[in-house]
Parts: C-alpha cells; structure tokens; sequence
C-alpha cells in the first residue's frame, strides 16, 4: 500500500487479499441483508461500488483541503451526496432494483466500507490510486455478494438470476432466510481462509493501517512502542 | 498574532469548509434531481396505473382521474369522519369501471385499500395495498381467499361486517376484515356518488 505499488496490485488487493466483506469483515449488514438473490447482491455491489469510486476521488482531492477535525463530517456529506444520486438515478432508471433494495441504498452512506476507505485509503493517496482502490474494493464487495447470493439463491429458491434449476420441492428455504445468510457467509469467510492458507487474515498489512481509528487509536501507538522496543533488544 | 493563527485554524477553516462542501453537494444533487424527478414521477404513476390494472382488467390499463386528495376532494365519499374514506377514484376510459382508494381504520392504524368495481357496481377485486396491522393475525383479513368472497359483491348488507351476512369476517382478524368491509362499502358509495360509470 505504499508509494510504489502498481495500480494492478492495488486494484487486485481489493478482490482477495483485503475483500472488504469476507477478509477486513466491513459491510456485514448490507451484505447479509441484500444477498438473498444474484441480481440483489450484484445490484447492491454496484452502486456501493459506484459510491465509493466517486466518493475515493472526490476524498483523495479533497484530501490537502479538509481540515482533520472534521473530516469525518466532510466525508459523510461527500458519501450522502453521491449515495442519493444513486439512489434517484436507480429509482429513474431500475425501479426494480430500487424497490427489491429499499431502505439498503440510503443505508449506503453508513456503510463502513466505503468510510474505512476514505479514512485508510483515500485520504492518504492520490487520485488515480483511490480511483482505483474504489474499484477494486468495489468489486470485492460485489463478488462476495454476488456469491452468497449465487449460493443463496440456488439452495434457497432454485433458481439463478430467476431462472429454474432446482425444482421448488428440493429447495430448502432457510438459505434465503437471516439464518442462512450467517451460515454462507461463515463457509466463504472459511473457504477462503482455506484456500490463502490463513495468509489473508493474518496479513499485517491491515491490521491497524486500514482501521478508521488508527489515527486516534491509543492502541495502535502502544504497538508501535512495543515493536521499537523489541527491534532495539 | 499567533492566537489569530490558531483560532483561524481550529474554527474558522474547519466550517468555511465543510459548509463549502454542503453547498456544492446540495446544488449538485439539485441539479440531479432536476434530471431524475420527471422520469420518477412518470414511473410512479406507470406503477399506480398497473396497480389498479390489476384490480380491473377490463379497463385495459387506460384510466382518467375522477378525484383526488389535491383536486376534487369534495366529492370523495367519507363514510366515516377520519376513519373510513376514500382518497383517489379513478374511472377507467372505455366506462368498465372504476377503482378507488380507500383509508379505513383498523387494529393497527389506517390500511389502504384499493377496491376495483365495474360498471354495473359489482366489486371485481379488492387489494390492501398498505397496512400496520399484526402480522400473521391481522393480516388474514387481506389474503386472497378472504378477499375472494368481495368479487361480485354489488349491495351494501349492512356496513358491520358481523351484521352482513353476504361476507363471513375472519375470526381472530375481525377487526381488520371489519375495516376491510366498510372500505368496500365505502367504494361502493363512492360508486354511487359518482353516478355510476358514464
């Protein structure tokens, strides 16, 4: 993540490394709430994404611009104002998307992804590296969505994208439901913990860095104390 | 000269700031909104259209607003003071029928119920469109078959749902199928006011 890393590798980061719902655990609500079908999940993935592309270049500019005392402010407005332009442009031009999703598009501008974004990515890098970080985030969090919605759907109403694959008596309807969610969610966190080895929760690299608090975080200070103490024994 | 600095930097700054920021993103989304109102407008009331398409198919999805809550108020039927009244009648182009919205009181505050009636003042479909009722319990009264026992129904038996002996009340949901019943008989006066359909 720092000054010399590609732009491939920022953008790849995103997907697996630091997936935002299955790796850095950010987005939990809207992730188990909109992916009980494919086109939800994706449909959810998408506008977070489109948020928070814009809302990484608009920060990054901003970033010699906003004072730190109210940055947080600065940055909740920036990220209301582009999730209601979402939100009128969906309701315009998918008024199907815009009814299935409801009350989670508002719920955008809480999302702690695209604020955890702001505070450890955006802010401290340029541009195009936020531009790109947004998208490579983005389209972590709607490949995590669109899977447990691709799983959720297919067990739990038979179909894929509406389409029949499993007949109705074979389905088991707890998969669409809260439960459910939980259930697929914990199996991907787990089988892509498998499938790194355990690397991708364990990498330092966002350990504190990608935490809105760090900055603040007493925590984190004491840490860092510790680590120069041991590397000067 | 220090102090001023600090007090430029510490206050001042910070609100030029972020009311700055306020201000470009409340025009921007101005101006969205100025771009997205007019189609959203235009799919609500496609929505509204096939709402009450659904309630009379006869009509062919082709309907003229008769009254609503912002014209012609006066001439929308209450049948009871702030309990039971209709709030928009609309009357099908080809004179099929008409459908009407109606508030009626129930368990859990006001339901909406939308009532579809044709031209010789039978009621072809009714469906509760919004409600705050007990789900489960409540809501009963607004499944299918319950609502099924309206299609037809052409003469007010009494506005008591336990005293109407053309309609059975769902027991456990009386008083929400009791709303139901006078938001029906509600529409049909509403039918009547209007002179039936031209």
């Amino acid at each position: 993540m720092e000054n010399k890393t590609s732009k491939l590798s920022i953008l790849l980061n995103g997907i697996i490394k630091e997936n935002p719902v299955l790796v850095l655990l950010l987005g939990t609500c809207p992730a188990l709430a909109t992916s009980s079908s494919v086109a939800n999940g994706i449909g959810m993935g998408l506008s977070a994404t489109a948020v928070l592309i814009c809302s990484n270049m608009v920060i990054s500019l901003l970033r010699n611009v906003i004072p730190d005392k109210v940055r947080i402010p600065c940055y909740i407005v920036i990220i209301a104002g582009f999730v209601t332009v979402v939100q009128f442009v969906l309701q315009a031009y998918v008024p199907s998307l815009y009814a299935s999703l409801g009350l989670f598009i508002p719920l955008i501008v809480v999302n702690c992804v695209i604020l955890g974004r702001a505070e450890a990515f955006a802010n401290k890098n340029t541009v195009i590296d936020s531009a790109f970080d947004g998208i490579g985030i983005g389209l972590g969090f709607t490949l995590a969505l669109g899977a447990m919605g691709l799983i959720r759907e297919l067990f739990g109403a038979g179909t894929i994208l509406g389409f029949t694959i499993i007949p109705e008596q074979f389905t088991v309807s707890f998969f669409g439901l809260a439960p459910g969610g939980f259930f697929v969610y914990g199996i991907l966190i787990a089988l892509l913990n498998a499938a790194t080895k355990g690397k991708a929760l364990k990498a330092k690299s966002f350990s504190c860095g990608v935490c809105p608090m760090y900055s603040s975080c007493n925590v984190a200070e004491a840490n860092e104390e510790i680590l120069e103490k041991g590397a000067a024994k | 000269m220090k102090n001023n600095d600090n007090a430029y930097h510490n206050f001042v700054k910070p609100i030029v700031v972020l009311v700055a920021i306020c201000f470009v993103v409340t025009f921007a989304l101005a101006y969205v909104y100025g771009i997205t109102a007019p189609i959203i407008a235009e799919n609500t009331a496609k929505a509204a259209n096939e709402a009450r398409t659904e309630l009379l198919a006869d009509a062919k999805g082709a309907f003229t607003m008769y009254a609503d809550e912002n014209s012609n108020t006066d001439k929308l039927v209450v049948l009871e003071e702030k309990k039971v009244y209709a709030t928009d009648c609309y009357t099908a182009d080809n004179g099929s029928g008409m459908v009407v919205t109606v508030k009626s009181n129930s368990y859990g505050g006001l339901l909406t119920a939308m009532i579809g009636i044709d031209k010789d003042g039978a009621v072809t479909a009714v469906k509760v469109t919004a409600h705050s009722d007990t789900p489960g319990v409540g809501t009963k009264a607004q499944e299918p078959g319950h609502l099924a026992q309206y299609k037809g129904y052409n003469a007010i038996g009494n506005v008591e749902i336990k005293a109407d002996p053309a309609i059975n009340h769902v027991s456990g949901a009386s008083i929400s199928s009791g709303a139901i019943h006078k938001a029906v008989c509600c529409a049909l006066e509403q039918f009547k006011a209007n002179g039936g359909v031209n």
